[in-house]
């Protein structure tokens, strides 16, 4: 797993508040959002930045707003353990988890949501916080931190077990949305998290 | 005597006469007496709406009825009918080898192809969007064919005169022209997308007691072949349709079905799961570490 000097922890995190105004401008301009959205189509037709700016895009409503909340939360938390690791956690899923699509999901002409990504940092951060829980002097941080990181980490598993299996959210928000829940996304931007934060992605400085 | 040689003089005639008449059968399929059995003007609408991903249907329009050339003789093959020379597992492979080219295309979902039973000579619209119904498709690609074979003699053809020559002697020169089209129609729209055409000619020489069977041969080797180029040029007009799709947004409407629009969502649970890491990292933070 990283180490990092917590010294090196930011305070003010500029990297998700650029990133959460982008998400917003990207998801709420009609046509930014048909300018950056993933389509498989027009990605064929040359159009291949829509490869990685189909996270930024959202569908109007609530796909939007919860999913802007949470990339609040999660890139916060990342962020606090460096900047630097949060942009290439964004990066990889970024790459990753639209390859998955194009690869596994030739049926979904059409993706937009950063919660892929989300995935994966949700998993960075649950480790992190492990990591940090077993390194703490006090024996109650120890056994409650440990035990609520590992029970998140569990129930995280559980739910994309569960999308994967079924192909439905875990939680029924979006049956009267128009679009499909995309489980390979979230797979592959939990992987992407799970691989990054245990060091098996062979980063250049990580060599 | 008088009688024997009589009789001898009409099989010289009959056998001769086999060995000088040439012989053309013509098969064919009609793309404009399918769609439009009563004449009359084509109607459309200018816009075309792509549900994408698309599904498509393939099928052979039904099959005119043979003509042939005045011929006594069965062995010249024209008593070979359509159905002879393409069963309907030929059409299926053939169908086959099309779909394998619309596969290609990156917002088809589906590509099926129709047995030629459920197509209804001079069906038209009505017969297509049946076809819609049944099958689920929103584009069809409806084949035609144009098949002429003819039957020649060659000066070896004299040879016939003996028993032995109508046996072994291949005097009989034949070529076999075979014409495909493709052509995709919306049915919604009734519009024609593009066509593409596939040409092909076999020639060959066979002895009168094999020429049936040659000539069998000739017609599926001329619809192989014809295919072959069809599916060549249907490459090349898809590539001219995407980018006449990419270029004519107004004309061309691609629509996207819910299963086709995808999205990752965060649902409130995954917000409590944030919640609860949020609050975990503060409680942390505030432990000392070792």
């Amino acid at each position: 797993m990283i180490q990092e000097n917590p010294s090196r922890s930011v305070d003010f995190p500029a990297v998700t508040l650029t990133l959460c105004f982008v998400t917003l401008m990207a998801s709420t301009i009609p046509q930014l959002a048909a300018l950056l959205e993933y389509n498989r189509l027009v990605i064929l037709e040359g159009e291949f930045w829509r490869l990685f700016t189909g996270h930024l895009t959202h569908y109007p409503g609530e796909h939007l707003w919860y999913n802007l909340l949470a990339l609040a939360v999660l890139s916060g938390l990342a962020e606090r353990y460096g900047r630097r690791a949060l942009i290439e956690i964004l990066v990889c899923s970024s790459l990753a988890i639209p390859l998955v699509l194009f690869s596994f999901a030739p049926e979904v002409v059409v993706y937009r949501g950063i919660s892929g990504i989300l995935s994966g940092l949700c998993f960075y951060v649950a480790l992190r916080l492990l990591g940090d829980s077993m390194a703490s002097s006090c024996w109650t941080t120890r056994l409650w931190g440990g035990a609520i990181a590992t029970g998140l980490l569990v129930v995280m598993a559980v739910k994309l077990v569960w999308e994967a299996q079924t192909g439905m959210p875990f939680h029924d928000l979006f049956a009267k949305e128009t679009f499909q829940l995309v489980p390979q996304a979230h797979l592959a931007g939990a992987l992407m998290g799970v691989a990054f934060t245990l060091g098996w992605l062979p980063l250049p400085h990580r060599r | 005597m008088s009688k024997r040689k009589d009789l001898f003089i009409l099989l010289l005639v009959l056998t001769a006469g086999c060995a000088m008449f040439s012989t053309q059968v013509h098969r064919n399929s009609s793309i404009m007496d399918y769609l439009y059995p009563q004449g009359g003007k084509a109607t459309f609408s200018e816009t075309v709406r792509l549900k994408i991903p698309v599904r498509v249907g393939i099928a052979f329009v039904p099959e005119a009825r043979v003509k042939s050339s005045p011929n006594p003789y069965l062995w010249r093959g024209s008593s070979l009918t359509t159905s002879d020379v393409l069963t309907e597992a030929d059409k299926q492979k053939l169908m086959e080898r099309i779909k394998a080219e619309f596969e290609s295309l990156g917002f088809v979902e589906e590509i099926q192809p129709i047995p030629s039973g459920y197509l209804q000579s001079g069906g038209g619209f009505a017969n297509l969007n049946q076809l819609k119904t049944m099958f689920g498709v929103d584009l069809v690609v409806l084949l035609s064919f144009d098949q002429v074979q003819f039957t020649d003699p060659s000066k070896l053809s004299l040879s016939y005169l003996t028993l032995l020559g109508a046996s072994l002697v291949s005097g009989e020169k034949n070529e076999t022209k075979t014409m495909m089209d493709a052509v995709v129609y919306d049915i919604d729209s009734q519009k024609l997308l593009f066509r593409a055409p596939g040409i092909s000619s076999v020639k060959g020489r066979a002895t009168p007691l094999e020429l049936e069977r040659e000539l069998r041969e000739a017609s599926r080797e001329g619809f192989n072949h014809a295919t072959s180029d069809l599916t060549a040029n249907l490459k090349i007009e898809l590539d001219k349709f995407k980018e006449k799709v990419k270029q004519k947004p107004e004309t061309y409407q691609r629509t996207y079905s819910p299963g086709s629009r995808g999205g990752g969502a965060t649902t409130p649970f995954m917000l409590a799961i944030a919640g609860l890491l949020l609050v975990l990292s503060f409680i942390v933070r505030r432990s000392p570490r070792v």
